[in-house]
């Protein structure tokens, strides 16, 4: 479980990203990036999340988020993320 | 007499108000401490034995009458006043001792006879510890010294005399100097990138402190050297380096002066410059005058250097305070011009970097606005504050056959990566739209080309097909466009996914008709998500309310009012990068008039959607 708050944009996704890097990530276990707290989020935030969804995917894992913020689920349903990523409730 | 002397000095001496240095003296207070149990035992002895302690005292101690003539002088005062003996000092007039030194307070102001703190003890006057700066008329030697004096009362409580106890702390303060000179440039040198002006904080912040010039020369690429900064703490004074400068010879020689610095990477250092070297140097009479006036006295040169590259010289003058530069102004120079090199450097690649970013980002963009009859099309670019950094957003106009095509989109990433996928998406859509301009049709093949790529590329875009008064278009993962009609401001079409992230996606098209005066205005994220100084986010309320004033005005004044009111909400805080593009039908009758006449407009503020394909 990675849990996210404040904002998650240009200036913050590369620790996004750089959170899982040496992270040798186990086949068993499931990603949950939780969402609950984030305030805000933007393009370059959802290619963070979209990558981080890509190495799961690689690594054979499965990859969920929970609803965000209305801010941030908003631009995760808009531009169709929320429908291709598995949402969990909070 | 001397007894009753060695009393009074070291109880005044003891007594003497606290002074900025005082913390760093307890070596030397307890070295006094333990004088003054000395001199306590001194008491019981005898007159010789008051000459054998006060005359071993490493400072200078002097006694002077109402007169200001000198009734006793240790050796070190006798030393540092430049005499052999106590006899030629007590022959010698004060007055003419004064005279061989120039001297300043801590804050480079002069000081009179009368500021010395004996004297104002002699007016009556509190005297506190004072500070000086003397520089040696001949020899150009400079000292600091800590003077501080106390009052020796006769029986009725009259000054008799007064004691002046002279601490050299040349050394202490120099460093002191030198240490804020290093610390004060550093920050500087740190701070901005705008090096030029930079260099020039750094000289103004050398002098008078370390030297009383102080210049930096930088060589550019051709090898010239070019002058940017010269610093002297009087500014009348700067015209003479000017016509200096006028005079310089155009070669520059490798075996001397600041020739040697940037030819051959060397320092020079001149401690002590004579006449006659001003005569040798001295291209003309004129040219002789100049070194005059400016005065020479001591000149230090350091190169600026990365490595074996030599980017300019810093030069150190000592002129009229006579001072004689010396290895610590070395030492310091050469710190600084290391620290002035590297943002030099950095600031050079920061500009190569920017100007290669700015050249992409205008060949990713249009040159020119085309020219659709019947419309106004206006854009604006916004790039972000990062001006090395390539921003993702981008737009396009473009006819193919019977229809124009207007797209927007933001590439996510920054940089040179964010550019490539850029002007991948531009070529992807113009080629793709030659065999079918269907904006949905348009976004899949974007959408399966950036599929393709090795790594995660994504695109948000909305595309418009214009044909006559029919604007049919589809959005990816993009803001949707708002229609600014004679019924207010809606948003137009639907969302549909981000292009490249997910298998088997579809877009769904929409259809509108432009009334004449209504206005499409298509925008990236940046605008919605520009952040104001407390944090808060422009949004899309306020975007509505701003576009909603700028109804019935001209493509080009609904994106200038935005970018306006963007740029005055954000007021200098961090900005992302930031485009919008309107698209206006011009209005039937007068050109610029308030139309916009509502016929067929759907209810409700959305938009007529007259036709809808999968």
């Amino acid at each position: 479980m990675i849990g996210l708050d404040g904002e998650l944009d240009m200036a913050s996704a590369p620790l996004l990203a750089g959170a899982l890097d040496g992270t040798e990530l186990d086949p068993d276990t499931m990603v949950v990036l939780d969402l609950q707290s984030l305030q805000f989020i933007d393009s370059t935030g959802l290619r963070a999340i979209l990558s981080l969804r890509e190495r799961c995917r690689e690594s054979g894992q499965q990859f969920a988020v929970t609803r965000g913020s209305p801010q941030v689920q908003r631009l995760l349903d808009i531009t169709g993320v929320a429908e291709h990523l598995q949402t969990l409730p909070a | 007499m001397g007894l009753e002397i060695a009393t009074q000095i070291f109880r005044r001496f003891r007594e003497a108000p606290e002074d900025s240095l005082r913390h760093e003296l307890t070596e030397a207070e307890r070295e006094r401490e333990q004088l003054v149990q000395e001199l306590r035992r001194a008491l019981r002895g005898s007159e010789r034995r008051f000459e054998a302690i006060v005359g071993s005292l490493v400072d200078a101690v002097t006694i002077r009458d109402r007169e200001h003539r000198f009734l006793y002088a240790n050796r070190a005062a006798i030393a540092h006043l430049g005499f052999d003996s106590w006899e030629q000092l007590r022959e010698t007039p004060p007055a003419q001792i004064m005279k061989d030194y120039m001297v300043w307070d801590e804050h480079g102001e002069p000081i009179a006879m009368e500021d010395i703190p004996s004297v104002r003890i002699l007016r009556g006057e509190p005297a506190e510890p004072l500070l000086i700066r003397t520089v040696h008329r001949e020899t150009g030697a400079q000292r600091w010294n800590l003077l501080k004096a106390a009052p020796l009362l006769d029986e009725a409580g009259e000054v008799e005399a007064t004691i002046t106890i002279i601490e050299e702390v040349t050394e202490r303060r120099r460093a002191e100097l030198r240490e804020a000179f290093l610390a004060q440039a550093s920050a500087a040198l740190a701070a901005s990138l705008d090096y030029e002006q930079t260099l020039r904080s750094v000289a103004a912040l050398a002098v008078p402190d370390v030297a009383d010039w102080c210049a930096v020369d930088l060589l550019d690429e051709d090898g010239d050297r070019r002058t940017v900064a010269v610093a002297h703490v009087d500014p009348e004074r700067l015209s003479v380096a000017e016509a200096l400068r006028s005079h310089m010879p155009d070669r520059l020689d490798p075996e001397q002066g600041i020739g040697r610095v940037l030819l051959k990477g060397e320092v020079a250092f001149y401690p002590k410059i004579t006449d006659e070297m001003l005569v040798a140097a001295a291209l003309d009479g004129r040219h002789l005058q100049l070194l005059r006036a400016v005065g020479f006295r001591s000149v230090l040169i350091v190169p600026m250097r990365l490595g074996e590259r030599i980017l300019g010289a810093m030069t150190l003058v000592g002129a009229e305070s006579e001072r004689a530069l010396d290895r610590f102004d070395l030492e310091l120079a050469e710190q600084v011009a290391a620290r002035a090199a590297v943002a030099i450097e950095n600031s050079r690649l920061y500009s190569a970097r920017s100007s290669i970013a700015r050249t992409l980002q205008q060949s990713l963009l249009p040159e020119q606005l085309p020219e659709i009859e019947g419309y106004e099309l206006a854009s604006i670019y916004l790039p972000g504050v990062e001006t090395s950094m390539v921003g993702g957003d981008f737009y396009d106009v473009w006819a193919v056959r019977d229809s124009w095509l207007i797209v927007i989109g933001d590439v996510t990433g920054k940089g040179i990566d964010a550019a490539a996928l850029t002007a991948l998406v531009r070529h992807t859509l113009r080629t793709a739209s030659e065999f079918d301009c269907s904006p949905a049709r348009l976004l899949e093949l974007v959408d399966s080309t950036l599929k393709k790529r090795p790594v995660l590329s994504l695109c948000t875009a909305m595309c418009v097909r214009l044909r006559c008064d029919e604007a049919t278009l589809a959005v990816g993962g993009h803001p949707l466009p708002l229609l600014i009609s004679s019924e207010g401001v809606a948003e137009l079409g639907e969302h549909g996914p981000l292009l490249g992230a997910f298998p088997s996606v579809r877009w769904r098209e929409h259809a509108v008709r432009l009334e004449p005066g209504s206005t499409l205005l298509a925008y990236t994220d940046g605008i919605t998500d520009a952040q104001d100084q407390g944090d808060r986010r422009f949004g899309f309320v306020r975007l509505r309310e701003a576009v909603a004033e700028l109804r019935g005005r001209s493509a080009a004044d609904v994106v200038e009012g935005l970018a306006r009111r963007l740029a005055d909400f954000q007021a200098g805080a961090h900005t992302d990068d930031t485009a919008a593009i309107a698209l206006r039908r011009t209005p039937a009758g007068a050109a610029g008039a308030d139309h916009g006449e509502a016929h067929e407009v759907t209810r409700a503020g959305t938009a007529p959607a007259i036709a809808a394909t999968a």
